[in-house]
């Protein structure tokens, strides 16, 4: 046994026990408060980069009012953090972290007890033992030093918080420069970016088409002319077939993008009208439609201009002047059903490019015409062809109930074309090879079957008792030899009966395929055979 | 007065470890008994004894009795044993005059170490005799109280494995124990001491080496221990974990204990933890110093219930792992 004994100073306070506590409690909180805060901050960084996200979609950071809310949250947490960080620690907590560190088996925290109970009873500290432990305690602190006890180290938390600020500076710098856009003008903005409506400058357009039908009324003119030969006027009409060619393809690209517009225009609140135009092929009535939304959203831009100029000059605390704004903007998205409304610059471009489709409709229009025109004027002089070959395998229109000799297919819809069998034919006939897929030649259209025995070849033990039996037809001119006096005929009703009794009881299953083994597979062989000959056997 | 106090505790320390050497050098191993059993009489405790026989319990008691300076009894507990025979009776005395009186007639449990051999195998009723006497150190008998000399000190032994015509302790007898001891087989090389000491011409002889002033005042010193409240709380929980009906109650004593530890429980963590403070030079308790005694203190408290019986889980285990799961709590 190791007795320890420590000198004891009498001239040393009780009172540095608690001193040292007090410190060594102070360094722990701080620490803890270090740790906590660390734990906050990256929290507050983790939700803000969150908020940067959501944001985009949602657009809830915006008001003042949001702003503010936010930051009251925060310095509640933090404050709260602080709080609790600074409260969770007592002295007796300090004492018992003085013992685990100095190993003091719990000699500050009984001290520490005592000098409080010796504070409110002094008769404690008469106790002899209490004094002397006091007193040792007070020895066994004095090289103890509290910084060295709780040194003051960067907690892991702030490793934690340091990438929540990296987290939320990388959101910051990804979000920066994304636009906060609203359905309408999404919408919009894929209609003016469709290919359809590239927004080429429709006046260059106008003039290639122009060129176009230019070219093809050349080549109706060559027609009139005689005094140019028949292989330049042969030129001019494959050169005119051409270009109508490009003509025709150009009007179905524009009535699959207006088919496709005018979908996306039903769907979009307060476009439909002009989306159930379109769809219903009046071009000019859906221009008519948008042209009016144009001046509605532009009047409405006209007096956010105005209010932002009266806003401007009645300073920042007209809160009437503010309230007024708001209304207004209610009213726009009351208007539109949406928050916020669309870009007028968009339905601009949207017109145009309605328009423009408006001219390659009436482009084509005049193409065909010219073209019809100059076909008239070919068969005149022999040029004019009746198939789609000269067209290079193309149809002239696109209308596809127009095209010739489509393929007879239930899938292309062309089930009621002329000619050919959606039928399959019987395959056998007599005589010919069995191919074990008989009774299918019916043709059914859902296809066949295979009749198949249950049970492997069974059904020849059928066949060998139901044959044929040669019977002797009684006559006085029989011969013995000949068979002119034997016919073939079913037996009679009767003898078949026992023959197929005496085929039964005489034929086993062990003569069967099955258990030959011929049709089975080698893994199953051993077990269908067990299974016929013990369970089929005795019935 | 701290030198004083100093004095006092290597005062202390010096006669306990005496007296174990002492004992060391007939009882072979199980040096923690030894201070166990020692730690009960300076505490004005009581101890059950438990080990298979031949293990050297009433060695034990009777070498201790000869290494202090104090009177010994044995009683050997039969199941014909009345309690009588223990406490003593009134006999009719007739004095010289011819006058014929009722006179007490001390029973051997009027010493200071009794050795209750076999304690198990007297009946119920005559075990409870001595319930009285470990309690309150005195016994009514003949309408008279009889105090009785100190220390008091009951040494029971009982053997675990013959179970064939004993009486288990009830747990009112039980609780009266401050400690319940276990002896172990001893291993290879105590076997060796053993037999070499005893097998010797010369039977080996212990010196007294402790006094029964000593003893008294070894006694108060040990009282005097201080405690401080964490420590108490920490004793408390301990013993709160071991109630199945507790909230504060441990997982295992709610799937095995029938019973939790009694007030006396709490008791005997605190008064062992206080000799156990002194013999390791502190002047305070510590929670470790309770962590020490908390098997002998608390095993014969702890009533396990039929499934851990079947599943083969003692006491101890529980304790240990409730060891384990409290720690100081806080205020």
């Amino acid at each position: 046994m190791v007795y320890n004994h420590v000198l004891i100073m009498p001239s040393l306070n009780h009172t540095q026990i608690g001193q040292l506590v007090s410190n060594v409690a102070r360094k722990l909180r701080l620490s803890r408060l270090i740790s906590e805060l660390g734990f906050a901050v990256a929290i507050i960084f983790f939700a803000f980069a969150t908020l940067l996200v959501l944001s985009i979609p949602f657009e809830f950071v915006k008001s003042g009012w949001t702003v503010l809310g936010f930051g009251v949250f925060i310095v509640g947490l933090l404050a709260y953090v602080w709080v609790k960080a600074w409260t969770s620690i007592d002295a007796q907590d300090a004492a018992r972290y003085l013992d685990e560190k100095a190993g003091l088996k719990d000699e500050m925290l009984s001290a520490l007890w005592f000098m409080d109970l010796e504070r409110k009873h002094p008769s404690v500290g008469e106790e002899a033992f209490v004094t002397a432990h006091l007193e040792r305690a007070v020895a066994r602190i004095q090289p103890i030093k509290a910084d060295a006890l709780v040194p003051l180290r960067v907690p892991q938390s702030s490793k934690v918080a340091a990438m929540a600020i990296l987290f939320f500076a990388f959101t910051w710098v990804g979000t920066s420069n994304v636009v906060i856009a609203h359905k309408s003008d999404l919408t919009v903005r894929s209609i003016s970016n469709s290919k359809f409506s590239n927004a080429e400058p429709a006046r260059a357009l106008d003039a290639q088409e122009a060129s176009d039908i230019e070219e093809i009324n050349d080549a109706f003119a060559a027609f009139e002319r005689d005094d140019i030969s028949f292989e330049a006027k042969k030129e001019a009409l494959r050169t005119a077939r051409e270009v109508l060619d490009q003509i025709n393809m150009d009007a179905v690209m524009t009535r699959e993008g207006l088919s496709k517009l005018s979908k996306i225009l039903m769907e979009q609140e307060g476009f439909e009208d002009v989306g159930r135009a379109l769809e219903q092929g009046k071009l000019q009535e859906a221009l008519t439609l948008l042209k009016e939304k144009q001046e509605e959203l532009a009047a409405l831009s006209d007096v956010d201009e105005q209010l932002g100029i009266e806003e401007q000059q009645a300073g920042s605390t007209a809160r009437s002047d503010n309230i007024s704004s708001t209304e207004l903007g209610d009213a726009a998205r009351d208007l539109l059903n949406e928050v916020g409304r669309p870009d007028p610059r968009n339905i601009t471009r949207l017109i145009e490019n309605l328009e423009q489709a408006q001219q390659e409709m009436e482009s084509q229009e005049r193409a065909n015409t010219a073209a019809s025109r100059m076909e008239s004027a070919g068969e005149r002089i022999g040029l004019a062809q009746t198939g789609a070959a000269d067209y290079g395998g193309r149809s002239a229109t696109s209308d596809q109930a127009e095209a010739g000799n489509g393929t007879p297919s239930p899938d292309a819809g062309n089930n009621d074309m002329a000619g050919g069998s959606l039928f399959r034919q019987g395959s056998v006939t007599a005589n010919e090879e069995d191919q074990g897929d008989d009774g299918s030649s019916t043709g059914a259209p859902e296809g066949h079957a295979a009749a198949l025995a249950l049970e492997g070849r069974m059904t020849q033990r059928l066949d060998a008792v139901l044959r044929l039996e040669k019977t002797q037809v009684k006559g006085d001119d029989s011969v013995e030899g000949d068979d002119s006096g034997w016919e073939f005929k079913a037996s009679k009703e009767g003898k078949a009966r026992t023959e197929i009794v005496q085929g039964l009881d005489s034929v086993t299953y062990g003569d069967s395929d099955v258990i030959n083994g011929e049709f089975v597979s080698v893994e199953q062989r051993q077990a269908v055979q067990q299974y016929f000959l013990e369970i089929h056997e005795g019935n | 007065m701290t030198s004083n106090v100093e004095q006092q505790v290597k005062v202390f320390q010096d006669r306990f470890s005496h007296v174990v050497d002492e004992v060391s050098k007939v009882i072979v191993g199980n040096g923690d008994v030894i201070s166990n059993v020692l730690t009960c009489l300076l505490v004005r405790g009581h101890v059950l004894l438990e080990g298979i026989p031949g293990v050297g319990k009433t060695k034990l008691v009777q070498t201790l009795s000869d290494v202090t300076d104090l009177g010994f009894s044995r009683i050997q507990f039969t199941p014909d044993l009345m309690p009588g025979d223990i406490i003593g009776s009134n006999v009719v005395r007739e004095t010289d005059d011819g006058k014929k009186s009722f006179v007490f007639q001390h029973g051997p449990v009027f010493t200071n170490i009794l050795l209750a051999d076999e304690i198990n195998r007297a009946t119920p009723k005559t075990q409870s005799a001595l319930l009285e006497a470990m309690q309150e150190n005195s016994v009514s008998a003949g309408g008279s109280t009889h105090k009785l000399d100190q220390p008091f000190f009951v040494l029971a032994t009982q053997n675990p494995i013959e179970m064939e015509g004993t009486y288990p302790l009830p747990e009112a007898q039980m609780d009266r124990f401050l400690f319940k001891l276990r002896l172990d087989f001893p291993e290879a090389a105590d076997l060796l001491t053993i037999v070499e000491r005893t097998t010797q011409q010369d039977e080996l002889t212990v010196s007294q080496v402790l006094s029964k002033s000593e003893i008294l005042e070894m006694r108060e010193t040990a009282r005097a221990v201080p405690v401080a409240q964490p420590v108490m709380r920490y004793a408390i929980a301990i013993a709160l974990a071991t109630h199945p009906e507790s909230s504060e109650g441990h997982d295992l004593a709610k799937q095995y204990v029938r019973f939790g530890s009694s007030p006396r429980g709490v008791q005997s963590l605190i008064l062992g933890a206080k000799v156990n403070a002194l013999l390791n030079d502190r002047f305070y308790v510590s929670a470790d110093d309770v962590k020490a005694v908390v098997l002998p203190a608390l095993r014969h408290r702890v009533l396990i219930n039929f499934e851990a019986e079947a599943e083969k889980v003692d006491s101890d285990q529980i304790l240990e792992e409730i060891v384990r799961f409290v720690s100081l709590p806080k205020t």
